[in-house]
């Protein structure tokens, strides 16, 4: 419906005056084209190109010439990043804060990449950390989350968990719908419940003290989903721990669904409601042993009942 | 006669406009809630993730219902027609069954309904097609199936109906046009011809106040027209289909007719939609020339590659940063009517989200397993945009 056309039909009711009218209209009419979130795509398109070419071609060259130049200049271009976001840094507060030029988060985004690119190199060719691969994942997790904090980027936050979670050994690609490990491994699955309930509280508490509370929901998601996958991982690998990991996936996904209710959080809802549907369907096949007809009156009645439920939810 | 209210629909519509109005601070809020009550939306509201669950669960739960009967019924499937019969009258009681939960629960692309049409419209044509012979060409098929989603469309105004029916459309033309001997020559003018018709099309009638009930089914279906231009008239997607359509295929795909021609229009028709865009401050128009860009560049490093595809991206990924610096600079001030600054239509936590997904799918590219760890385990769906609605 075009301006002009809404503006008529207001008019037609009675509900704007001549003068109002020609307010609105005269704005309408020199009302600018942003092309605002076009141009910052383009640009983190690029620096995304930019940064998976260095990281490839730093491999390819490694035994040539000029190789070295390449990293030094690369190390350059990294530090500069770095100072351009310190440069024009906003004021630390706990609030929300923004960076005093357009383009310091993407500085600071940049720098973090080349970091990480750089960091890989060093470890391949030098093994600067020895056998400790801990630390290849380690140092930039504690690097990235400080500068997130400090710079107040989620991008970097994200990329700070993304790192944690593989210190741990779990691999998180989410344009794939990919979060991975090796969790038949009790170890691995134990410390990804850990960090995952670390960080919904750390985050829980930031969030009370208003400590930069615009990124618990960041936090809660990375940290959700992996206290989730693990235990409905936990179910499928460890028949012994059934009870156990059953019981603990129902008290997840009630908490989850608790505080998604309390927040007016849908993506929590939807979280808790899958997992929940996969862990319960799992463990109703796999003792009932349910054939053909049984099968599809589980799927209309759970169907219909988590539609249902849904549906009552839409108002929260 | 349509599936959802028509005066609701067209006062959503309105509302959204007069919401941006009150966003610019130009109607005060007793102002907004008198136009609320004169324009009334009673469908109720929704959102995103609890759509997408809706949807998802509604779909079991008519596939539960649907194996659950048609095993109940399969001794009396020995006859055909009676299991064709069978999908057509499971199909209108869904469509029934959507019908009633619109009517009464106020239900507007809630997930539900959504899935619940789809399902309707999908068993009727598969129970209509299902009675002709088969043994027709693929095209037959689609010039029956396409009437009925676009009935579909015409009543539901859906969107995935929408883009079900251009699929139909482009496969009968797909399959038709290379039946012909000097088809694969023909073909590619023809798809060019149909997307810039259907683009012009949906721009003639977008913002017609009548068809409002389709406004979002023919925004649509500018950006798949568009999409299918930049296909049709590439070089390497014509050389490609020429390879493929071959009786005997050689190793490589070998040069075709009018290669001059195809070379041209693939970096000849981006540059016209970005003129046309740039014009006419089409956001559709400047996106997709910026893809097209993107697949002209491609397509010309993949026939004659100067350099490694690292150099390439870096040069590119330097290249584009520069760019979009120049203008976020540039654009500080407006200029032809253009500006950097963010205004009201703008999906900042839409791209925000995004932002979060790519950098989190870039740094775990960076982020391998250390060397020697065997990786088995599951695979689980997961991740997600974080951010609370």
């Amino acid at each position: 419906m075009s301006p002009k056309r809404v503006l008529q039909e207001l008019a037609d009711q009675h509900l704007l005056d001549g003068k109002q009218r020609a307010v609105i209209q005269s704005v309408e009419d020199k009302k600018l084209f942003s092309v605002h979130w076009e141009l910052r795509s383009l640009l983190y398109v690029g620096i995304l190109l930019f940064t998976t070419g260095t990281g490839w071609l730093i491999y390819r060259y490694i035994d040539q010439i000029g190789h070295n130049l390449l990293i030094l200049a690369l190390a350059v271009l990294c530090a500069a990043c770095f100072a351009f976001a310190s440069r024009y840094k906003g004021p630390f507060t706990t609030d929300r804060s923004y960076s005093r030029s357009s383009f310091g988060d993407y500085a600071l985004l940049l720098g973090c990449l080349l970091f990480l690119t750089l960091e890989g190199y060093l470890q391949y060719q030098y093994t600067i950390f020895g056998t400790r691969y801990g630390l290849v994942t380690f140092l930039p997790a504690i690097l990235f989350l400080t500068l997130a904090y400090l710079f107040d980027h989620r991008g970097v936050l994200a990329m700070g968990l993304t790192a944690l979670l593989s210190w741990i050994g779990v691999t998180v690609r989410p344009l794939e719908f990919y979060f991975k490990g090796n969790l038949k491994d009790m170890n691995v699955l134990l410390s990804a419940l850990a960090l995952g309930i670390l960080l919904v509280v750390a985050a829980l508490v930031l969030d009370r003290r208003r400590i930069k509370p615009h990124f618990t929901s960041t936090i809660l998601t990375f940290a959700g989903n992996l206290v989730l996958v693990a235990l409905v991982a936990g179910l499928f690998n460890f028949k012994e721990y059934h009870p156990v990991f059953a019981v603990s996936l129902a008290v997840a996904c009630i908490s989850f669904d608790w505080y998604a209710r309390r927040e007016h959080s849908f993506l929590f809802v939807l979280m808790s409601t899958f997992y929940g549907y996969i862990g319960a369907t799992y463990l109703v096949f796999h003792y009932l042993q349910l054939r053909d007809e049984a099968t599809y009156l589980y799927w209309i009645v759970t169907g219909i009942g988590i539609t249902a439920y849904l549906s009552a939810h839409r108002k929260v | 006669m349509k599936a959802y209210n028509e005066t609701w629909v067209r006062n959503k519509y309105l509302l959204e406009q007069v919401a941006r109005w009150q966003r610019q601070g130009l109607l005060d809020d007793g102002k907004m809630q008198e136009i609320r009550e004169k324009f009334p939306v009673g469908f109720h509201e929704s959102n995103g993730f609890i759509e997408v669950g809706l949807f998802v669960f509604s779909i079991v739960a008519v596939s539960g219902s649907y194996f659950l009967l048609a095993t109940l019924l399969s001794k009396l499937f020995d006859n055909e027609t009676f299991y064709h019969f069978f999908n057509i009258g499971f199909g209108i009681a869904v469509g029934l069954l959507a019908g009633h939960l619109i009517n009464s629960r106020k239900h507007y692309r809630s997930g539900t309904d959504n899935a619940l049409v789809i399902a309707a419209i999908a068993l009727v044509t598969v129970g209509i097609v299902g009675m002709f012979p088969d043994h027709w060409p693929l095209w037959h098929y689609c010039l029956i199936i396409l009437p009925i989603v676009l009935l579909g469309v015409w009543y539901y105004s859906d969107l995935l109906l929408t883009l079900a029916a251009f699929g139909t459309l482009v496969t009968a033309i797909f399959d038709y046009i290379l039946e012909f001997s000097f088809g694969t020559q023909l073909l590619p003018f023809v798809l060019m011809g149909v997307s810039t018709g259907l683009y012009a099309l949906a721009r003639l009638v977008e913002n017609r106040d009548e068809l409002i009930y389709w406004r979002d089914n023919f925004v649509l279906l500018e950006w798949l027209s568009l999409s299918l231009l930049l296909v049709s008239c590439n070089y390497f997607a014509v050389r490609e289909l020429n390879f493929w359509m071959m009786d005997k295929r050689p190793a490589e795909a070998p040069e075709i007719a009018w290669a001059g021609f195809f070379w041209t229009l693939t970096m000849v028709v981006p540059m016209a939609l970005f003129y046309l865009g740039f014009r006419q401050k089409e956001r559709p128009l400047l996106i997709m020339s910026a893809i097209g860009w993107g697949l002209a560049l491609a397509t010309w490093r993949y026939f004659h590659p100067m350099f490694s595809l690292e150099t390439y991206l870096v040069i590119n990924g330097f290249l584009l940063i520069l760019g979009a610096g120049y203008l976020i600079r540039y654009l500080r001030v407006p200029r032809n009517g253009f500006t950097d600054r963010p205004d009201e239509d703008s999906p900042t936590e839409l791209a925000g989200n995004a932002g979060i997904i790519s950098t989190t799918q870039a740094a775990s590219g960076n982020l391998g397993p250390p060397g020697g760890m065997q990786f088995g385990g599951g695979d689980f769906g997961g991740g997600g945009s974080g951010s609370r609605y």
